[in-house]
């Protein structure tokens, strides 16, 4: 005897896997539905000697031709023929899984079993739902589960076994429209009377699909009525929807919405819900006033927690590169060859990589941060602010990428839908300080300001405010409206140690891949350039004769010909320009390094490096991801005006700095 | 039930409501659910049921890897907030 089959449908996570799993244990069999690629479950169970076949369907919240997934199911339960078709409804979100109930009611099934899954967890919100007013009120029996204990399976297959065997009889509840929508239902329905259409397929589910413009209903009247008849009915729609001034998909679904909005009246009602955690903590962090300042506070911790767990970790790893070279030093003969292993490579890559824990410990805090939900807190709390400077809202998610890395947040400024939005965005991007930067920041911080979190706090929040005024002043030039969005934000999950290690030692491993190539060639070139054609100190080496070539602009700022030429060698990367230092003081690297700058520069100067390096231009690999989103003009711009903004605030900060005697 | 106002419009439903709200420029579940007086997760709710529909399309909000031109160097992920950014596919007049 052929297997009775079972059709398991239901929204998305209302947990039918579970129940699929639970129904079908290990008697599974998955492979694609035909054409598509979308996954098909079978599994068999057993009840009281009978076996079932049951097909698990793709989640869906509606059954309209808009997605691969919502077309299988729906074909799959309308020429499927299945004998039972378990609905799985989420007791904690009724309203929104009951219109898919209702669609399924109104393509003419009627052996439909409601599986009201996640009953306990309902229950814990606050939710209050009787499962026998609710079969009443539906029409179809309801069994109520909590599939993730098990508890109720074997109450749902005894439900089904009836059902299979006509043990149980049903009416299921259909929506009722305005008396007006009615009215256009049973017009298209007297339309298709008669027609070979109406003797495969519920007469009323084809008049609303096709008052939906259903894109497959459609092509059936096509196919199986000619195009005259198919002009007829949707002139009919477009007259209807003239009338009404707006589409009858959306009234449709409006009124199906309302009509289950008040059955549900009917079984459920709400007690008191205790608030969430998410809910409290939203109240602060999401506020426009309190969630600033939350805000600041936890990226001062950040920083605090960096710089007080890096820094010491940063001193080990120089001194140990320190040590190495020492160590090596000896065991060369020639002098060329020392010098540019120990000084260029060893002294320029160790300085950088020392700067390992500093950037993975920030990693960690924001990767924490990001796990937690706390940075899409952030976003919405950004997002009313960059309205406000011209940017779109949207524009928040790369700005939080460029604190990563600017290059695919570049990219990821495709998601604004207007080109000139993506322009301005793209323009002030490369301000927000990428990890790169963050490692010089520390260093300069670290040596000029003894890791003070406050100092390094107030660089970043000086980038995003060259970034906003930028937007502003950017925005002028090339204004667009934006289109609506709506932000959704994620219950606060506390993060895994285990994952938030691995993210972080992912996101850092490029910051030592790049130390091994980028930062390697560039320190070997630097090298080269302070000790050919002569060594330094004569003025007359190439390093020497390139920052003395920018020395007088820079000292308009108060920095040096070294100064100079690590911002220059900045370009390539960012980290370069702690490793230029350190080869142009004879391959110093950490304390001694910070020393000798301690002793040839003031904090205010330090700090005018600091802000300088950070604003100044963006990596080359930023000005090709700019190119590449936009041509090269816009990113020649973004060059320009950053090198201008940077020069400007330099001169500002060391004259003012200057005058106030710091 | 009533929604047929007698001047041959159709009142707006609650679904209709969020629609028009998001198209007028509220942002966040949040601000919709309390000019509603309804719950966030209704409201949340309400969307997804409009993604289904075609009326609401969600942003994909990251660059895909493959696309990225340091994927040669980059072993990392980035930093994306877990948001979820949704944006009109058309007019509620369509």
């Amino acid at each position: 005897m052929a297997m009775r089959v079972v059709a398991l449908a239901g929204n998305p996570n209302v947990g039918k896997t579970t129940i699929f799993n639970a129904l079908t244990g290990m008697r599974q069999h998955v492979g694609n539905w035909p054409g598509v690629t979308v996954e098909k479950k079978e599994g068999v169970f057993e009840h009281k000697g009978e076996r079932f076949l049951v097909v698990d369907l793709p989640g869906t919240y509606s059954l309209t031709a808009h997605s691969v997934d919502e077309l299988v199911a729906r074909n799959f339960l309308l020429n499927g023929n299945p004998d039972v078709v378990v609905d799985v409804v989420d007791a904690t979100a009724v309203l929104r899984n009951l219109y898919l109930t209702m669609e399924i009611f109104e393509m003419g099934l009627k052996n439909v079993i409601i599986a009201l899954n996640k009953v306990d967890l309902a229950e814990k919100k606050g939710i209050k739902i009787d499962p026998v007013k609710m079969s009443k009120a539906l029409g179809v029996p309801v069994v109520p589960l909590n599939a993730k204990e098990g508890a109720g399976i074997e109450e749902l297959k005894e439900k089904i076994w009836e059902m299979a065997h006509g043990m149980i009889k049903t009416n299921p509840v259909l929506p009722r429209y305005d008396p007006e929508v009615e009215r256009e239902i049973e017009h298209i329905s007297k339309c298709l009377a008669g027609t070979e259409l109406a003797d495969r397929y519920p007469l009323r589910w084809l008049a609303i699909k096709l008052l939906q413009r259903d894109d497959e209903v459609m092509k059936l009247v096509l196919r199986h009525l000619g195009e005259e008849k198919l002009k007829e009915i949707m002139t009919h729609i477009g007259e209807a929807e003239e009338r009404y001034g707006r589409a009858m998909d959306l009234i449709i679904a409006g009124q199906k919405y309302e009509f289950i909005d008040g059955l549900t009246h009917e079984f459920m009602g709400y007690g008191k819900a205790k608030e969430t955690l998410t809910d409290q903590l939203d109240r602060i962090l999401v506020h426009p006033v309190y969630g600033f300042i939350a805000m600041a506070f936890v990226f001062y911790l950040v920083f605090k927690f960096v710089f007080a767990f890096g820094m010491p970790l940063q001193g080990i790893l120089d001194d140990a590169f320190g040590r190495f070279g020492e160590w090596v030093a000896p065991h060369i003969a020639n002098e060329t060859l020392r010098g540019l292993l120990v000084d260029g490579v060893i002294g320029g890559v160790g300085s950088v990589l020392s700067f390992f824990p500093l950037v993975f410990l920030l990693f960690l805090a924001l990767s924490f941060l990001e796990d937690l939900g706390y940075m899409a807190r952030v976003a919405v709390l950004m997002e009313g602010i960059l309205r406000k400077f011209g940017l779109p809202g949207k524009a928040i998610i790369p700005l939080i990428l460029g604190l990563g890395c600017n290059v695919p947040a570049v990219m990821a400024t495709r998601t604004l839908d207007e080109e000139k939005d993506r322009l301005v965005a793209m323009f002030v991007n490369p301000f927000i300080p990428c990890s790169a930067r963050l490692s010089v920041i520390s260093f300069l911080v670290g040596a000029f300001f003894g890791g003070d979190a406050l100092v390094a706090l107030a660089i970043y929040l000086l980038a995003f405010a060259v970034a906003l005024l930028s937007a502003k002043l950017v925005s002028r030039f090339v204004s667009g409206e934006e289109s609506p969005f709506v932000i959704e934000l994620p219950e606060f999950l506390l993060p895994s140690w285990k994952s938030l290690l691995l993210h972080s030692w992912e996101r850092s491993k490029e910051f030592v891949q790049k130390a091994g190539t980028v930062i390697l060639v560039g320190s070997i070139i630097i090298w080269y350039l302070s000790n050919y054609p002569v060594p330094m100190g004569t003025g007359k080496s190439y390093a020497e004769r390139l920052g003395h070539l920018v020395a007088p602009y820079l000292n308009l700022m108060g920095l040096d010909w070294k100064a100079g030429v690590s911002l220059i060698f900045g370009i390539i990367a960012k980290e370069n320009v702690i490793s230029t230092y350190s080869i142009l003081y004879g391959g110093l690297t950490g304390d001694a390094l910070k020393k000798a700058m301690m002793s040839a520069m003031s904090p205010l100067q330090g700090f005018v490096l600091a802000v300088v390096t950070t604003l100044y231009v963006p990596c080359i690999a930023t000005i090709g991801a700019v190119r590449a989103e936009s041509n090269w003009k816009w990113a020649l711009a973004v060059t320009v005006y950053m090198i201008t903004v940077a020069s400007l605030l330099g001169i500002l900060i060391w004259h003012v700095g200057t005058a106030m005697g710091l | 039930m009533a929604r047929w106002n007698g001047d041959g419009v159709v009142k707006m439903g609650k679904m209709e409501e969020v629609l028009r709200l998001i198209n007028e420029g509220r942002r966040f579940p949040q601000e919709i659910a309390e000019e509603l007086g309804t719950t966030v997760e209704e409201v949340e709710g309400i969307i997804e049921l409009l993604k289904s529909l075609g009326y609401i399309e969600e942003i994909d909000q990251g660059p895909a890897c493959e696309t990225c031109p340091l994927r040669k160097v980059c072993y990392g992920k980035c930093l994306v907030p877990r948001v979820k950014v949704l944006k009109l596919s058309f007019g509620v007049d369509r």
